[in-house]
């Protein structure tokens, strides 16, 4: 994501992709990928906090308006925007945060041990939301798990094939 | 003041991070108001769309499902067919037939073309909408059993809430005792729901069947729902709660029927006359 207009096309690619594709995998019940925030993910890392805040909000919001999940993704979204920022230059090595975006390229190990925290962390604030009730806090982890694994399994894929 | 720009400018991120946070939990507790908004009906149709074009390339895979599924509900049909050609002529006094009253529900076919139904607050997408006279709290069936009950509709599409769905609520009666409950859903598994506001001296047997009762307008008299469980019942303040196993399987169902009261806005009508009379007598106490 070189400039303002690839992030748009980005963004607009990965709401079409999440609503019209994987919002329909849904296995046995559990699994449930959400890879619309890989546009989180790879934020340019110059990139203005409050706009990163604002972006992740408008995702969030877009995704929700055609899910029929009012504030649930946009919640997820709006704090994984806010704290992206924080968790990558907690987990890149100081000469990879001159790079323009987090990517698998450059930063192999810690480009996915920071993947798997922020999609952790979504994820699980995401269904924790949806279930709205810490009795069914235990489903809610097995959901986060399976589900981050697959999220996981598509961001790898689509850092690949970018590469 | 210098002081206090400094400070906004500062912190702006999460300033504007806390803001909006709080326009997406408003979001998300307003939802039942917005969803009927113009905005909601707007991206319904627009989803619906696209939905319909991955449900069309899905319901190839599904084709094999869908026909066992039709020929088992075309059984059951003719079974019922024969047994009441069977009463039917047994009954040859003209009073008996003329009693016989034309009946007042009717049945729209529609597809499902979009589902999300791993959630808690979940819901389903079907082909038919305003345009086919669908309105908001029409019953929904699949197989003969009950499915859901309409929530939203735009012109082409409706939104359906599946009895898996913690804001659904139906009544229904056990096929033994006629006791009356309320069924609902609390989470968790997605083949069981609970048949709540039991007497607890009812202890009803597992496998008993459980059917729609005759007392709302949102489905016909004995529609199945599914069968008591043989897992435990709960006490909850003088109430027995007993666990049923849903007669429908939502992972496989694509084809619906949705139910059209005739005399719905007559019983309805009632039912408001009775309770502003109701409301009308508290006032003036």
């Amino acid at each position: 994501m070189r400039n303002f207009g690839e992030q748009i096309l980005w963004f607009i690619g990965l709401v079409f992709l999440q609503v019209i594709f994987f919002n329909h995998v849904n296995l046995a019940y559990v699994v449930n990928p959400f890879i619309y925030i890989y546009f989180v993910l790879v934020f340019p890392t110059k990139q203005k906090h409050v706009v990163s805040v604002v972006l992740a909000f408008l995702l969030g919001f877009f995704v929700d308006a055609f899910s029929f999940t009012w504030g649930i993704h946009t919640i997820a979204t709006t704090a994984l925007g806010y704290f992206q920022p924080i968790i990558f230059r907690m987990m890149a090595k100081p000469e990879q945060l001159d790079k323009p975006y987090p990517s698998l390229s450059f930063m192999h190990g810690d480009f996915v041990k920071y993947v798997a925290i922020m999609v952790f962390f979504h994820h699980f604030l995401l269904f924790l939301i949806e279930a709205s009730d810490f009795s069914l806090i235990l489903w809610v982890l097995a959901k986060t798990i399976v589900s981050s694994l697959l999220t996981f399994l598509f961001v790898y894929v689509i850092e690949k094939i970018r590469k | 003041m210098k002081i206090l720009f400094d400070f906004l400018i500062k912190h702006i991120a999460t300033i504007v991070f806390i803001i909006l946070e709080m326009v997406a939990v408003a979001l998300l507790y307003n939802r039942n108001d917005f969803s009927r908004t113009v905005i909601a009906r707007h991206s319904l149709t627009v989803q619906s769309y696209f939905a319909a074009i991955g449900s069309d390339i899905a319901d190839y895979f599904y084709l094999k499902q869908t026909n066992r599924q039709l020929a088992e509900d075309n059984a059951r049909l003719n079974e019922e067919l024969a047994s009441l050609r069977a009463v039917f002529d047994s009954l040859q006094c003209d009073s008996v037939v003329s009693a016989l009253t034309p009946a007042n529900v009717e049945y729209t076919p529609a597809r499902i073309i979009f589902q999300s139904i791993n959630g808690t607050r979940n819901y389903v997408i079907i082909d038919r909408g305003s345009a086919d006279g669908i309105t908001v709290d029409m019953g929904v069936v699949a197989n003969g059993c009950a499915y859901g009950v309409v929530g939203s509709v735009a012109p082409h599409y409706a939104v359906v809430l599946p009895l898996i769905n913690t804001n659904v609520q139906v009544s229904a009666k056990i096929m033994s005792n006629k006791q009356l409950g309320l069924i609902a859903w609390e989470g968790g598994r997605k083949d069981c729901v609970t048949l709540n506001e039991l007497p607890t001296h009812v202890h009803p047997k597992p496998g008993d069947s459980i059917f729609t009762s005759s007392f709302s307008s949102i489905f016909p008299e004995n529609v199945l729902i599914g069968r008591v469980s043989k897992d435990k019942n709960k006490h909850v303040e003088g109430f027995n709660h007993i666990i049923v196993n849903l007669a429908i399987d939502y992972g496989t169902v694509r084809y619906v029927a949705v139910i059209r009261n005739r005399n719905k806005e007559e019983y309805n009508g009632l039912v408001q006359e009775m309770e502003s009379e109701i409301a009308n007598a508290e006032d003036s106490k």
